[in-house]
């Protein structure tokens, strides 16, 4: 009882000083802004249904009638996640904990079943978090102790099931023999659910569901209702009457039942003689690594392949913005975006092979390679610059590096963004280029009209094209270099209301710059446009009200870059990223 | 409260060096002297160097200098600014007050003659995930404009045991060889002022001893070296002069003998000694 208490404390303890640290961060702006657009997203979310309940006269939107049937539903899903998690793999046998857990826990003077006690008692926060977000979101109309519990519950048991697993394998029996048990027993249930009805009864069934679909339903479910139908959905239906069935009664036994369940697997738990720790110390270290890896990727620098050569050698005299140019090119190449290029450019480069050698073969098959690539590589000009991270966004966590390097923040900034901006320009040509090739090789031109195709328009798209995704790098690197703690954050930052704020932020933030970047050569070149066109029509006339256009672009770029090599000279990388 | 005085270093007479006055000043008369040899350039000035963060003060006031050929240890209890000292002479951050200077050059003013001139080595090694040793030293090859980089890159892997790993990823390296690595590229330029910031961290015993060496070869080919660490004995072994700083503030700079030799003022007294007396955080706890 006393470590009971001792648990609580520390459980308690660490709820609370982690909502304290949330608010003592809301003292600074960057964590308040995020915590105000994120309550406010939240807050619409929640009133938006508040305010269908009210058109809807008094129900929520994902509320259903709360009856037997629906109960049943449940309860045979319980049954399949209560059955399934039988089938999981060997290594998630050991019980997740923490590093710190792991230090001071494991070598503590407590017994297994302490600390199972102790990882069932610190799962309640979260799982209380879990049931509030779901009864107040209306998913289920009040009911916050039904779920809890039943959440609680089947907690408890998956902690059962793991152990068990775990002692199963030192039974010898393993992943696969338990997988195909599993697999039998569920394939057993459904045939003899199957044949209890004969084909013609099921015919009816069906035919009755197109009309009746409740009274369909209501007869399907009849073997469940059975005495061996009860007896195998005893124990999931608990679970389903307590997360979903009515207030009552009945409710209050199904409650009681599923906790002397709980306290059943317990003492099952407690009682299995496996050493949980060092698979405990493996599940823990597996997760920091996933963790790990996954920040990285976000940031785009996982190595992926690693023996990939260098794509040109760097010489030591020359410019120093080519050496930022070729380690981003070497970590596009090397990082997981290289599988995504070499499939993209590989595609286009064999679909135009393929288009030139049986050009007018299979006319329907090459027109929707040849217009999906041009589609793809159309909406790469603005993916692109999201997929090609290897830039001051990639290597935020090396500031303090690239800071200590002699060269001006301008220079910098601008050769950071060159290796993305000739990736993503590169794949955009190489797919249009394919797609239209294999279009133009079945003479597709004619359906679409002549104009499209014209060596003019193309010229005009290549004009912009690099400045538009120039612009779209300016802008989220401007991110990285104007709010770094934005760019980079905490596993403590990554989750809750604060951090949801700062995403939809800069979100906004980020259209609304684009928007700005792009209106005033968007005025310009419309008005050119139309007089071009009003007076004469022509190539030449395009590519001359295209220029100025560009050339507003060009120069909104080298600005934009000049302010953010500014403002990199001055970024306090200690104060910006001290929290991380 | 604080005054400075020019005078002798007792372990090295010809450097110039500058301390804060703590003991009665007929002790040091006799080593008072202002002595100021050409070769013996100020390649690192700083002059009231301010750091805050908000409202608080992380360094307030700083000023010292090392000369070339001079290595200055940095000390101070944890959180004592050791770290935001370094960080403002490497570039890193722009000080809120005062003046720093690298081999002439202001850092404020041309931040890159200064960081031409310097290597900052960070406590923690920072590297480029996938960049091989060898394509690291490439790239800070090109970034300097190190034009005889291909003589230089093999010694220098040599020197850090790195040979073998040339064509390793950082994933593929220990802690104590991505230390190894990020000292190499910072040597590779050969610049005339060299900032540590616990540099044996994670190095085993033969690291040490080389990188001690590396260290003190610098410093004898006329770099000037600041380095920090709370390790006294290394200070000691590989510093000529000290500076003690506690909540940013500059508590005692001078010689490391001079040091001592005003805080045991009677018998004997270690680096640690002293180091505990200025910062009050002796048996005592008192500070001086």
């Amino acid at each position: 009882m006393k470590l009971a208490r001792t648990f609580l404390f520390l459980i308690f303890s660490t709820a609370r000083n982690r909502v304290l640290y949330r608010l003592r961060k809301l003292k600074q702006p960057r964590y308040l802004a995020g915590a105000i657009a994120g309550a406010a997203y939240f807050g619409f979310l929640f009133f938006r249904r508040g305010m269908n309940v009210h058109v809807r006269g008094g129900r929520l939107p994902f509320a259903f009638p709360v009856n037997d049937l629906v109960v049943t539903a449940g309860s045979l899903a319980a049954l399949i996640i209560l059955l399934a998690v039988w089938a999981l793999p060997d290594s998630s046998g050991g019980l997740e904990f923490s590093e710190a857990e792991i230090q001071f826990l494991f070598p503590a003077p407590l017994k297994r079943r302490e600390i199972i006690l102790y990882k069932i008692l610190r799962a309640q926060p979260q799982i209380l978090f879990s049931a509030l977000v779901f009864t107040v979101l209306g998913l289920r109309q009040g009911k916050f102790v039904g779920l809890w519990l039943a959440y609680a519950v089947i907690h408890v048991y998956f902690i059962t099931v793991g152990l068990a697993r775990a002692r199963l394998r030192l039974a010898g029996v393993g992943f696969i023999q338990r997988l195909v048990a599993v697999l039998v027993i569920l394939a057993g249930l459904a045939y003899a659910f199957y044949s209890y009805f004969s084909p013609a009864q099921w015919r009816r069934h069906l035919e009755l569901f197109s009309s009746d679909p409740a009274t369909a339903l209501t007869r399907i479910s009849d073997p469940l209702h059975s005495a061996v139908g009860l007896t195998i959905l005893g124990v999931p239906r608990l679970f389903s009457a307590v997360a979903l069935g009515a207030w009552g009664l009945p409710f209050l036994g199904s409650c009681a039942a599923l906790i002397v369940f709980a306290l059943l697997m317990f003492l099952a738990a407690a009682r299995l003689d496996v050493a949980f720790e060092e698979a405990s110390v493996k599940v823990s270290a597996r997760k920091a690594e996933k963790e790990s890896n996954k920040r990285v990727r976000r940031g785009g620098s996982i190595v992926i392949f690693r023996r990939l050569p260098v794509p040109f050698q760097l010489g030591p005299s020359g410019l120093p913005e080519v050496a930022l140019i070729w380690k981003n090119l070497i970590a596009a190449g090397r990082g997981s975006l290289a599988a995504f290029l070499i499939a993209m450019v590989g595609s286009a480069v064999l679909a135009t092979g393929a288009g030139f050698s049986r050009s007018h073969a299979s006319g329907v098959l090459f027109s929707t390679a040849g217009s999906l690539l041009v589609i793809f590589g159309c909406i790469f000009v603005f993916v692109g610059p999201l997929t090609f991270r290897n830039d001051l966004r990639m290597d935020i966590r090396a500031l303090e590096i690239l800071k200590s390097y002699p060269l001006p923040g301008d220079r910098l900034v601008a050769a950071e963004l060159a290796a993305p901006l000739i990736l993503i320009f590169l794949v955009v040509v190489v797919m249009v280029a394919a797609g239209l090739l294999l279009l133009g090789g079945i003479g597709i031109e004619q359906q679409f009209g002549a104009r499209f195709f014209r060596g003019s328009t193309m010229a005009l798209a290549l004009m912009f094209l690099g400045p538009v995704i120039a612009i779209q790098l300016v802008i989220r690197n401007a991110m990285v270099v104007l709010l770094p703690a934005w760019s980079v954050s905490s596993k403590e930052d990554e989750r809750g209301v604060a951090a949801m704020g700062q995403r939809i932020l800069m979100l906004i933030a980020q259209i609304l710059a684009l928007c700005v970047f792009l209106l005033p050569a968007a005025v310009v070149f419309a008005a050119l446009f139309w007089l071009a066109f009003y007076f004469q029509s022509g190539e030449l006339i395009m590519a001359l009200a295209a220029t100025p256009s560009v050339a507003i672009l060009i120069v909104e770029i080298y600005f934009a870059i000049g302010f953010l090599g500014d403002q990199f000279d001055k970024i306090d990388v200690s104060s910006d990223l001290a929290a991380e | 409260m604080h005054s400075f005085r020019r005078g002798t270093n007792a372990r090295h007479p010809r450097r110039s060096i500058r301390f804060v006055i703590r003991t009665s000043p007929e002790c040091n008369k006799a080593k008072l002297s202002t002595y100021n040899h050409p070769d013996m350039a100020d390649l690192i000035e700083v002059q009231n160097l301010t750091k805050t963060y908000g409202g608080f003060t992380a360094v307030s006031r700083l000023s010292f200098t090392v000369a070339a050929g001079s290595t200055l240890g940095l000390v101070g209890p944890n959180g004592a600014g050791k770290t935001t000292t370094l960080r403002a002479l490497g570039g890193i951050h722009p000080p809120t007050e005062g003046l720093i200077k690298i081999c002439g050059h202001e850092m404020r003013g041309d931040p890159v003659g200064a960081k031409q001139n310097l290597a900052f080595m960070p406590d923690e090694p920072r590297l480029f995930d996938y960049l091989t040793v060898e394509e690291h030293l490439q790239f800070i090859a090109r970034i300097y404009g190190v034009q005889d980089a291909a003589v230089k890159i093999g010694p220098l892997l040599d020197e850090f045991e790195l040979q073998d790993k040339r064509k390793a990823l950082p994933v593929e390296l220990s802690r104590g060889m991505k230390q190894k690595l990020m000292i190499a590229c910072g040597f590779l330029h050969d610049p005339r002022v060299l900032i540590f910031d616990e540099p044996l961290t994670g190095l085993d015993p033969l690291g040490i001893r080389r990188m001690k060496e590396s260290i003190t070869n610098r410093a004898s080919a006329g770099a000037a070296i600041i380095l920090s660490s709370h390790m006294l004995h290394l200070v000691e072994e590989l510093c000529d002069r000290v500076l003690v700083i506690k909540k940013g503030i500059q508590v005692a700079f001078g010689s490391i003998e001079d040091i001592k030799w005003q805080i045991a003022k009677r018998g004997e007294a270690s680096l640690e000694d002293a180091f505990l007396e200025l910062t009050g955080t002796g048996p005592t706890g008192t500070a001086p």
